[in-house]
């Protein structure tokens, strides 16, 4: 029998690079990206994360509230079997080595395999249906995710990356810790557990990415035998509304770090509901930041130079329909001459423009990186995810890139890069 | 992989492949692990980004790299093999049949990489001083940081402590009293040495054109007075007399446990596959005893892994604890190998690591970076083997040789990274 399903090609401009999308009757999204290599990369999301700590299971339902980490919490125990055994374990047995990550929008299962690909999806497709938990393994993993939380506690850049983000954010999710606090987490239990299973994991609330040498087809048929038809999808998330403005300038802490480790975040207002528009602008702050922060930059050299920073600075616009800010972290002595500077060179380039030469070369730059998304399996399949699951197109990408034009940089400058918008977190050393 | 000599002591290995969207090429100077030439060696790639004579300065080799779409040169002496410093040079660019306009990006990276090596910046015959000053603060803020990521640090701690009298027991970044005194002269006279006597492994994978890598190579090698030196030698000491344990102190949340083992075998024994299913059933994978009971059924930790090094014949299990049970875990970690060495290992257990090396050894063809990692070790190792023969050798290993290869493995050092409230109960630990 063959079953209504509906199918979608998507080709980029590159040959051999394409996937088909596939709305597979079971209420399941399927995107299947065929690319002959070894390993095979397999996600299933589910857009259930850290930030849903209060819904309604449908509409006119009571609210809901459950403690910090619970969509992390449940992430670990959906591993568990109906017998008390691992899936782990069941993925093993192919060959297939398996994973999860859950984020503050959406929480990930991941396996990768050389073999017996279809099998491993069927493992999957089961695993997150069925939970299977009783009092005492949700006791065992509590204590499991307690060494979980002090692990990321004793990490200095987690506790940088914590702090900047409540400096930020007065009520958004992003500032709530993941996995939770050693007494958040005390106080979740398998009634908790299961109320956010029977409210999230359904399928019409899922996304399965496959990336590797499979036949769409054939990833079809194992979601034909798997998967029935889901009840509608009604939960309603209840997301705080977030002032425009930022929570606090700075946040500080000690901790056993060589040297002072800062983040300078900046929060940006602009959030477009068109994906289109969204991508273009993280093109166009992709290829700003190149120009004001790559080691070609004058700034970037100054600072190097006269040893106000390291080697190393990382930096980004983070940009989707739920949050956007830019970020730019790195190690230093002195990080609020690092501030002060940089926005004095912002306020040099606001009145110069953007040079046309770093531009053209920022811009290459950025074009590179948007085809080197999809040299790996793995890579591939992480970055379909993130762009279908923000509802945009990732073969636009590298045509976008080479379509934005020296202008639109010189008024990105201005919309993000003003000290209102600005926070700084900073890890240093104890003074002793 | 094809492997030709192209000067005394260089050798191109080569592979043509279209898998890929990028090429890679990359310089592997092998150096003897010594604690004080460590730091020479770290901070030579510093430096030599720095500038040479067509770049003088860091911001124009960026530029000229990012015009060709971000070419990524990276320089790092911080690889190591047994007791092999690594001093690698590698760049990965986009091919050019994926550049807008079809650019020749193999060709003039190639060129700016030959530069960076053959044609450095020097003044009166030697390097910099400005630069070497600069990089010998970037060095030693790299020597210093390392403290903060406490797995890292405690790994290393603990490898320290049980190679004191080891070369294996120094770390590639060297000693910061070494960076502190290390001035222009001595760094070129490093420079000069490298490119005189240091065997050099070339790889080129992907798309670019080999014979083009190889006489660019050939000419830049053939201007200096070459010497075909053999591969630096790595001691081996085959077993522990017995345990030692050593506990430091710090202001940290969770507890760090490093054991450190002897194998009692080697690569160049010929065992690597005998080594890579112990290590596997040992503590490698979610599916291993150490995961399997010290994690899952003891719930003692979130992580615990092994991890060996099969030229030097050691194996390094390390876990995140509470204070309170670093004796519980220590005795669970042992325990678990004594249950190897009893034969204790479940036919499923046997499948599953077959199964995971299997599906890692299939995997390695999926980037080039796993490719040429693959071929550099078997090489290092003195042993001709494909891929498909080891994978071959892995799916033969049999419960009676992982169990006979366990009872060869002595416990070392156990080294513990307490948290500071252990620390005010009184430590029970002998100090090294």
């Amino acid at each position: 029998m063959t079953k209504k399903h509906k199918y979608e090609r998507h080709r980029s401009a590159f040959p051999g690079e394409a996937y088909v999308h596939v709305s597979h009757e079971s209420g399941l999204e399927i995107y299947v990206y065929p690319k002959k290599h070894s390993a095979a990369h397999v996600l299933l999301t589910v857009e259930y994360g850290a930030g849903d700590r209060a819904f309604r299971p449908c509409p006119g339902a009571p609210t809901v509230v459950v403690p910090d980490g619970t969509a992390h919490f449940l992430e670990h125990k959906m591993f568990e079997n109906e017998d008390g055994g691992d899936a782990f374990e069941d993925f093993a047995a192919l060959g297939a080595d398996a994973n999860a990550f859950t984020s503050s929008t959406y929480t990930e299962y991941c396996f990768t395999a050389t073999e017996h690909v279809y099998r491993a999806l069927g493992i999957l497709l089961r695993m997150v249906r069925e939970p299977h938990f009783s009092e005492g393994s949700v006791a065992r993993e509590r204590e499991i995710i307690a060494e979980e939380i002090r692990m990321e506690e004793d990490d200095p850049w987690q506790a940088l990356y914590a702090g900047t983000m409540r400096a930020l954010y007065h009520e958004h999710p992003l500032r709530i810790p993941v996995a939770g606090t050693v007494d958040s987490v005390a106080q979740i239990g398998p009634e908790q557990l299961r109320a956010c299973f029977d409210t999230f994991y359904n399928l019409r609330n899922m996304t399965l990415f496959v990336c590797g040498d499979v036949s769409p087809s054939a990833i079809v048929r194992t979601a034909d035998r798997c998967l029935a038809p889901a009840p509608p999808f009604t939960a309603e998330r209840i997301r705080p509304a977030e002032p425009e403005t930022v929570a606090a300038r700075r946040f500080y802490r000690e901790m056993e770090v060589a040297q002072p480790l800062f983040t300078i975040a900046l929060k940006d207002r602009h959030i477009s509901p068109d994906p289109a528009v969204r991508l273009r602008r993280q093109c166009v702050y992709d290829i700003l930041n190149a120009v004001l922060l790559s080691s070609s930059s004058p700034l970037r050299t100054a600072l190097y130079e006269e040893g106000l920073i390291g080697p190393q600075l990382s930096y980004g616009f983070s940009h989707c329909s739920e949050y956007s800010y830019n970020e730019i972290t790195g190690e230093s002595d002195d990080p609020e001459a690092v501030y002060t500077r940089l926005m004095e060179h912002v306020g040099r380039l606001k009145k110069t423009g953007i040079p046309p030469d770093a531009f053209e070369r920022c811009r290459r730059a950025v074009y590179a990186a948007s085809v080197r998304s999809f040299e790996d399996t793995v890579e591939t399949a992480q970055t379909l995810a993130d762009f279908v699951l923000d509802g945009e197109e990732m073969f636009d990408e590298p045509r976008a890139v080479l379509s934005v034009t020296r202008e639109e940089l010189d008024e990105a400058l201005g919309t993000v890069f003003r000290e209102e918008a600005a926070v700084m977190g900073v890890v240093a050393p104890p003074r002793r | 992989m094809e492997r030709i000599r192209i000067a005394p002591g260089v050798y191109l290995n080569r592979m043509a492949t279209d898998r890929f969207h990028s090429d890679y090429v990359s310089l592997r100077f092998l150096l003897p692990l010594r604690e004080r030439d460590a730091a020479l060696h770290s901070l030579l790639p510093y430096v030599l980004r720095r500038g040479c004579a067509p770049y003088p300065t860091l911001a124009a080799l960026t530029e000229r790299l990012q015009m060709l779409y971000d070419a990524r040169l990276a320089a790092s002496a911080s690889g190591r093999r047994g007791e092999i410093q690594l001093l690698t040079q590698s760049a990965w660019m986009l091919d050019g049949s994926v550049a807008p306009a079809g650019e020749d990006i193999f060709g003039e990276t190639l060129a700016v990489m030959r530069d960076l090596w053959f044609s450095p910046l020097t003044e009166n015959g030697v390097f910099r001083e400005d630069y070497t000053e600069s990089e010998k603060k970037t060095l030693t803020d790299a020597i210093r940081s390392r403290i903060n990521d406490k797995s890292v640090y405690a790994a290393m701690r603990c490898r320290r402590v049980m190679c004191q009298r080891e070369a294996y027991g120094a770390s590639t970044l060297g000693r910061e009293e070494d960076a502190a005194a290390a001035d222009p002269a001595a760094l070129t006279k490093v420079h000069r040495r490298v490119l005189t006597d240091a065997p050099c492994e070339i790889f080129c994978i992907g798309r670019g054109d080999a014979d083009r890598t190889a006489r660019l190579f050939a000419d830049a090698f053939g201007a200096w007075p070459r010497t075909e030196n053999p591969f630096p030698k790595t001691e081996v000491i085959r077993s522990a007399p017995r345990v030692r344990h050593v506990t430091d102190k710090m202001d940290v949340r969770q507890g760090r446990l490093s054991v450190g083992f002897r194998l009692g075998l080697t690569e160049a024994d010929g065992c690597r596959p005998l080594l890579l299913m112990l290590n596997e059933i040992y503590g490698a994978s979610p599916t291993s005893k150490l995961f399997m009971n010290v994690r899952e059924k003891l719930g003692l930790c979130y992580d615990c892994s092994s991890a060996a090094d099969w030229l030097k014949g050691v194996m390094f299990v390390h876990c995140g604890i509470a204070d309170g049970k670093r004796r519980a875990a220590e005795e669970a970690i042992l325990h678990q190998l004594d249950e190897i060495r009893e034969g204790r290992i479940t036919v499923s257990e046997l499948d599953a690591a077959r199964r995971s090396i299997r599906s890692a050894l299939r995997s390695l063809s999926d980037g080039p970076d796993s490719i040429e990692s693959w071929h550099l070790g078997r090489r290092l190792a003195g042993q001709e083997t494909t891929v498909e023969e080891e994978i071959e050798r892995v799916m033969a290993v049999t419960r009676g040789e992982v169990a006979e290869a366990a009872r060869r493995v002595t416990a070392d050092t156990v080294y513990f990274l307490s948290g500071t409230e252990a620390g005010k109960a009184g430590g029970d630990d002998e100090e090294a």
